[in-house]
């Protein structure tokens, strides 16, 4: 009897023993399956942004949070930067009569000031003030089309020039007090070729506060970051958009910003060609440069660099970058490009000539 | 009691345990790689108003009437052929084919893009 016993004792006591090790083991197998998963878990996003398109491609344990809250972020932009939205920042300084002191963000007044140091360190190609004649010109997001039509005359052109100036003069900026004020009440801006790469500064300093593994941003098309890893970036041929002129690998924590002549443009009756990418003449740039690409650690930097280069064409825009610090690559008309520093670029098409 | 028994009772872990969790835990990384990097063919995705509306082959030829466009997926091609917007810049863009490749009609907040292997993490080009 004894023994009997002792044996049903032992034989339940092995039976918990079991219940807990299949209890451990399962809970162990369920705990390696969440942490696999969320360490590989991507969150893609893609839509419409500031009137431009976005893409992300995030990965990490938080990488959903991380992109929603980087979406919230930039609709805060939009808020300050729109040219189209009511009382955003730049849209009270467009419609502002001439004198009035329009209050703004600390933000928008940082952005300013970075955009008055490119005009004067460019002599005016960079210009967020030219936004009137990209309006004469129709090449404004809600006038621009394909179809065919006459560029305006010149002497429209010419006399809308004067309110096109971001000097000092034209366009008073108090950063103590926070104010824009306007010489003419015509005068307008449109950050739109900063905002971008000013985008992927906000999602740089956005995945950093999220501890995400790495991540692929991209604004527009023209604006990339490689966030944390090293990304195999396809660069369009300027000349021929619908192939690749060639790759470059982009280092980790860079961006990379492209401009070209050949997004936005139109033809006349007598088949000239005018693209959107206007010179310190108010007309369209004559320098030859079809494609630009910039990278470098500054998103903003590189998307206005980027803009500046295919206005001052091949060697002023050289020296502008190496002065920047920044690496890239120049494209001109004639199927010709030229690199600037060390960026790898690995050509895949014949038809160029590197100079 | 034996002496194996003994030992059983007392570790709460043996070395057939740790077996039987190696054994697990590589069956769910490989399940969870053959999920996450599964072979996969050219689609065509598209996006309104930043969320995925729905996945497409690209081989198979479609037309996708949506409100305010309608995306044709045409022998390996897609591009959209209406488009409501006073501007029709999308009716405009060039068929895209190639993974990472997309067009759009912004006013509708419409991405179509296609998805698969491609050479590159993305592609650039444009822009201001």
């Amino acid at each position: 009897m004894e023994t009997q016993k002792e044996e049903s004792v032992q034989k339940k006591k092995f039976n918990y023993k079991i219940l807990l090790r299949a209890v451990l083991a399962l809970l162990f197998t369920a705990l390696l399956i969440a942490v696999i998963i969320l360490a590989l878990y991507t969150d893609e996003k893609n839509g419409v942004i500031m009137g431009s398109e976005y893409s992300f491609v995030t990965k990490g344990v938080h990488s959903k949070l991380c992109n929603a809250n980087l979406i919230s972020l930039i609709e805060e932009k939009e808020n300050l930067f729109s040219t189209e939205k009511e009382n955003s920042d730049i849209f009270n300084i467009n419609n502002a009569p001439k004198g009035e002191q329009v209050k703004i963000s600390s933000e928008t007044m940082g952005l300013l000031l970075l955009a008055r140091e490119l005009y004067v360190k460019t002599d005016g190609a960079f210009n967020i003030a030219i936004y009137p004649l990209i309006e004469l010109w129709k090449f404004s997001p809600s006038t621009f089309n394909y179809a065919e039509k006459q560029p305006p005359s010149d002497s429209d052109i010419d006399s809308m020039l004067q309110y096109c100036k971001f000097d000092a003069d034209t366009f008073i900026l108090d950063k103590e007090n926070l104010t824009v004020t306007k010489k003419y009440s015509e005068s307008k801006l449109d950050p739109g070729a900063m905002v971008k790469g000013y985008n992927l500064d906000i999602a740089r300093q956005n995945a950093d506060d999220y501890g995400i593994s790495y991540s692929l941003y991209s604004f527009g098309g023209s604006s990339i970051l490689g966030y944390k890893k090293s990304y195999n970036i396809g660069i369009i041929d300027p000349n021929n958009k619908e192939r690749v002129l060639g790759s470059l690998l982009l280092p980790e924590n860079m961006c990379i910003s492209t401009s070209g002549t050949y997004e936005r443009f139109y033809k006349d009756s007598a088949g000239n060609i005018y693209h959107h990418i206007l010179a310190t003449d108010g007309k369209p740039s004559t320098s030859g440069i079809t494609g630009v690409t910039v990278i470098g650690e500054s998103g903003v930097l590189c998307d206005m660099i980027s803009t500046a280069v295919i206005v001052m064409g091949l060697d002023k825009g050289r020296e502008l970058m190496l002065e920047y610090g920044l690496t890239g690559i120049i494209v001109t008309q004639d199927n010709k490009y030229s690199t600037v520093g060390n960026i790898g670029f690995y050509p895949e098409i014949d038809d160029y000539i590197r100079i | 009691m034996t002496k194996k028994e003994k030992n059983f009772c007392k570790k709460p872990f043996s070395v057939w345990d740790i077996v039987i969790y190696i054994v697990f835990t590589v069956f769910v990384i490989i399940s969870v790689i053959f999920v996450f990097i599964g072979e996969k063919g050219n689609t065509v995705e598209i996006y309104l108003d930043g969320k995925h509306l729905y996945s497409f082959e690209l081989s198979t030829d479609r037309v996708i009437e949506l409100e305010h466009n309608t995306v044709v997926i045409e022998n390996g091609e897609v591009y959209i052929s209406y488009a409501d917007c006073p501007n029709k810049i999308c009716l405009n863009s060039p068929p895209v084919s190639k993974a990472g490749r997309s067009i759009s009609c912004l006013p509708n907040k419409l991405i179509v893009y296609i998805s698969g292997d491609s050479d590159y993490d993305a592609v650039i080009g444009g822009g201001l």
